[in-house]
């Protein structure tokens, strides 16, 4: 007999297409999720747009050029582009290594007691906004750091270029030194996830074997996940890259040829904050156009080449499961 | 059987760190007694602006990013071998690995200076574009860890597939999914550059979109900066409120998977 | 009804470059149990989802050759695969609940719209019979299917097919993850189901085959080694591939 709510006549039709809802909700979806790919577009173009004054005049010069003057409107942004890759790259050099060290200790050594209680210090210290660690920052570490820590380096290792000059406190050092602290918990954390995701077989097979789990770690963990792990270090530094807020608060805010590590400088990221709000002529807001523009470009490419050095296997850090 | 280096090697790693959290735990230390003492203090009337305008901003961005990210979330996994799927998750990518100044300082260019006024609506568009990528990301991770046993089930029962998609897949990833979107939005709540050059700030109670609006990022930015025990005391408080917020999601968060885990088994 | 066959005529199944069932020829007559077996990764359970256009939703995955349902192609541009799937049911090899959905609310998710409230009721008792499970649950129609036993769910989930009121069902090992009593009880609904449908289960366990197929199939590396009614393939044998299989000399 046939199923319930079928008669004879349906029989015969009943391997027909009925349904458009199918179709609907196909195009739903691609309209929505081209509009990702095109915001990206308008974006680009928006920017493109807002900097052309700065690129007519100065053109590719400006990434090279020197000098940040808005009383004669002459703009260059070499010394933002150094200054932003000075500090994050200390910044990561610092926190990387730390992290996943770090990363690998909480994985194969930590005590089963400790495993969710760390897991969950780090994901908190990951998700405390920049702005706070930039309170923070301006409040509680550059005091230190002009009274303590950088008096401190001077007197030991003077002679490291760069740790020549006045101690001010705000400086590029001192905005390197809260990048990492910012950087640390997010590189842990991607760390883990990468080292999560391999395969388990290796190791296991090496343990049963009667390694230890230090060599484990060292000889077969460490060698399969590095690319990996440096790609995390690198998304790390991308993050580093593009930090305005916490950067803008520590950094002192001076424009000019980079001295030394203590002295007050600027980054493409941080001069934003402080300058595009008060900026007095079109020529400067299309040059801090520019600017914006070359620190996408900056982010994105440590970013994409980050990536590709993780693979696909893991998400976000920031989006856990 | 252990030789000193399987001591050492283990003992270095857990230095490292030690060494690497010893700043993280000093800040959340300074913030939480700084905070918790400007709590006593603060002028909350003075804060109150910056909250709602934080919470109404936070929901505008909800408003736009939620209902696109999830769709084209769902398109991802749900085609994901078309053309269109690769270059939108790649987007989605450089869009998510976009510093969140970048975004400000283009929605200024693009809505601000055309509508000629900073506004609440602006800021939440910029909110709206931080929180897009990591919404869409999410969403199709949240399918794809659906079993693909259940995914299957009401297909073949002859289900049509948005009917399978919408009321079995999404409805079974619904718990990990709404969390996952609650820790991205908190992340955005915090986010003060996007903000800076689009909703501005607002010294007054305001719940006027169309107007610029406070919110607490802004607050910790400006005051933190500013002279003065009652300026510091709203950015101390400020401060806190956003990493309680982070901190509640975070434990709201486990629990969740926790229950979920257990009853997987 | 009852009298719709299935057959599939020169059917492969690639996943990319990777050929997973080789020209597969078969007749599945109505009113008859087929059993296909044959070791692990011999491309049976794909084979089965082609019948019923599942194995084309998994990414990168093709099939050529002809599958036809009482005599019309299935694959024809002007065939809905849902509407294909309500006639040609299929079971599962793990049990699955519908979320949110309590045991009669599961069973009742496959019925078609329009159905009164005592209709309803009246198929998704005639299903859980028709499954043999109407006298377990008949008392917990409204509890959570989630704290049923993995056999009960699995039979459950065979109810929730035959609500459906395919003419075909498919069944993917669908005792293989459940306990042997649930198994047993199965394969009693399973057998009593021939008086009314065509049945084409693949297993793993050439004597679930034995015990209660009609006819069957034997699949080695994705192609048919040997196909005939189950009393002569277990006792006569005809190919040397088969019998090696079936006394436990090969892989």
């Amino acid at each position: 007999m046939p199923g319930p709510g079928r008669n004879a006549s349906q029989e015969a039709n009943t391997l027909q297409r009925t349904d458009s809802g199918d179709r609907w909700y196909r195009l739903v979806l691609t309209i929505a999720v081209t509009t990702v790919p095109a915001l990206l577009l308008v974006l680009v173009w928006q920017l493109w747009r807002d900097a052309g004054p700065a690129i007519e005049r100065s053109g590719f010069g400006f990434i090279l050029g020197t000098g940040w003057d808005p009383v004669q409107d002459e703009y260059g942004a070499a010394e933002l582009l150094a200054g932003t890759v000075l500090t994050a790259g200390i910044a990561t050099g610092l926190a990387a290594p730390l992290a996943i060290a770090g990363a690998f200790w909480h994985e194969m050594f930590a005590p089963s007691a400790l495993r969710r209680p760390l897991a969950a210090l780090v994901d908190l210290l990951a998700a405390v906004p920049g702005v706070v660690y930039g309170l923070w920052g301006v409040v509680v570490m550059v005091p230190w750091c002009r009274a303590v820590l950088f008096p401190a380096l001077q007197a030991h290792i003077g002679w490291f270029p760069g740790l020549d000059g006045i101690v001010y406190g705000p400086s590029l050092l001192a905005a390197s030194l809260l990048l990492a602290v910012m950087m640390f918990p997010f590189i842990l954390v991607t760390a883990r996830q990468i080292l999560r995701a391999l395969p388990a077989t290796q190791a296991a097979a090496a343990l049963a074997l009667g390694a230890t789990r230090w060599e484990v770690a060292r000889y077969v963990l460490f060698p399969a996940a590095r690319r990996a792990l440096g790609g995390a270090a690198l998304l790390g530094a991308g993050r580093a890259v593009g930090e305005a807020i916490a950067i803008a608060m520590v950094v002192g805010a001076s424009h000019g040829p980079i001295e030394s590590l203590l002295a007050p400088g600027y980054t493409l990221a941080s001069v934003l904050p402080h300058e595009f709000a008060e900026a007095t002529s079109a020529v400067q807001v299309a040059a801090l156009s520019y600017a914006t523009l070359i620190l996408l470009v900056v982010a994105v490419t440590t970013n994409a080449v980050a990536r590709l050095l993780v693979g696909r296997s893991i998400g976000d850090a920031g989006a856990r499961r | 059987m252990s030789r000193p280096v399987d001591r050492i090697g283990p003992a270095l790693l857990g230095a490292a760190l030690l060494a690497g959290l010893l700043p993280g735990v000093l800040a959340l230390w300074g913030i939480s007694t700084r905070g918790l003492s400007a709590f006593g203090a603060v002028d909350w009337g003075a804060l109150a602006p910056a909250i709602l305008g934080t919470a109404l901003l936070t929901l505008g961005a909800c408003l736009f990013a939620v209902p696109l990210g999830v769709a084209a979330g769902l398109y991802l996994a749900e085609y994901p071998h078309t053309r269109l799927a690769r270059i939108s998750r790649f987007v989605g990518d450089v869009l998510g690995g976009t510093p969140s100044i970048v975004i400000g300082v283009f929605v200024w260019g693009w809505l601000v200076t055309a509508t000629g006024r900073f506004s609440g609506w602006s800021g939440s568009v910029a909110l709206a574009l931080v929180l897009l990528p990591l919404v869409m990301r999410v969403t199709e991770a949240g399918v794809l860890a659906v079993p693909v046993s259940l995914r299957e089930a009401p297909l073949v029962l002859g289900w049509p597939r948005w009917r399978a998609t919408l009321s079995v897949t999404l409805r079974a990833g619904l718990p990990g999914l709404s969390i996952a979107l609650l820790i991205a939005v908190a992340r955005v709540a915090g986010q003060a550059a996007p903000l800076l050059f689009t909703a501005l700030g607002n010294p007054y109670l305001s719940a006027d979109l169309r107007e610029p609006m406070a919110a607490l990022p802004l607050t910790v930015f400006a005051d933190g900066s500013a002279p003065g025990a009652a300026a510091q005391d709203r950015a101390w408080a400020a401060a806190l409120l956003l990493v309680l917020i982070a901190a509640l999601l975070g434990i709201a968060a486990r629990a969740v998977a926790r229950r979920e885990e257990a009853r997987d088994g | 009804m009852g009298e719709c066959g299935l057959s599939a005529e020169r059917v492969s199944a690639m996943f990319g470059k990777r050929t997973v069932v080789r020209d597969v020829s078969l007749a599945f007559q109505p009113r008859q149990l087929h059993a296909v077996v044959g070791p692990p990764q011999s491309g049976k359970s794909t084979f089965l989802r082609t019948l019923n256009r599942m194995h084309e939703l998994t990414v990168g995955a093709w099939m050529t050759g002809q599958v036809r349902l009482d005599g019309r192609e299935v694959y024809a541009p002007d065939v809905d695969p849902a509407a294909l799937r309500r006639r040609v049911g299929m079971v599962l090899p793990q049990a699955s609940v519908l979320p949110g959905l309590d045991v009669r609310g599961n069973v009742a998710a496959a019925l078609p719209h329009g159905l009164d409230r005592a209709r309803q009721a009246q198929e998704v008792e005639r299903a859980l019979v028709r499954a043999g499970v109407w006298e377990e649950v008949k008392d917990r129609l409204a509890a959570d299917p989630r704290r049923l036993g993995e056999g009960l769910r699995q039979r459950l989930c065979l109810a929730r097919a035959l609500a459906a009121g395919p003419d075909v069902l498919l069944l993917d090992e669908p005792t293989a993850a459940i306990d042997p009593g649930s198994g047993f009880k199965f394969e009693e609904a399973l057998y009593a189901l021939r008086n009314e449908l065509c049945l084409v289960l693949v297993t793993h366990d050439p004597r679930q085959a034995a015990r209660i197929a009609d006819t069957t199939t034997f699949l080695w590396l994705g192609a048919v080694v040997e196909s005939a009614p189950s009393r002569q393939f277990f006792t006569r044998p005809v190919e040397a591939r088969t019998e090696a299989w079936l006394t436990g000399r090969s892989a």
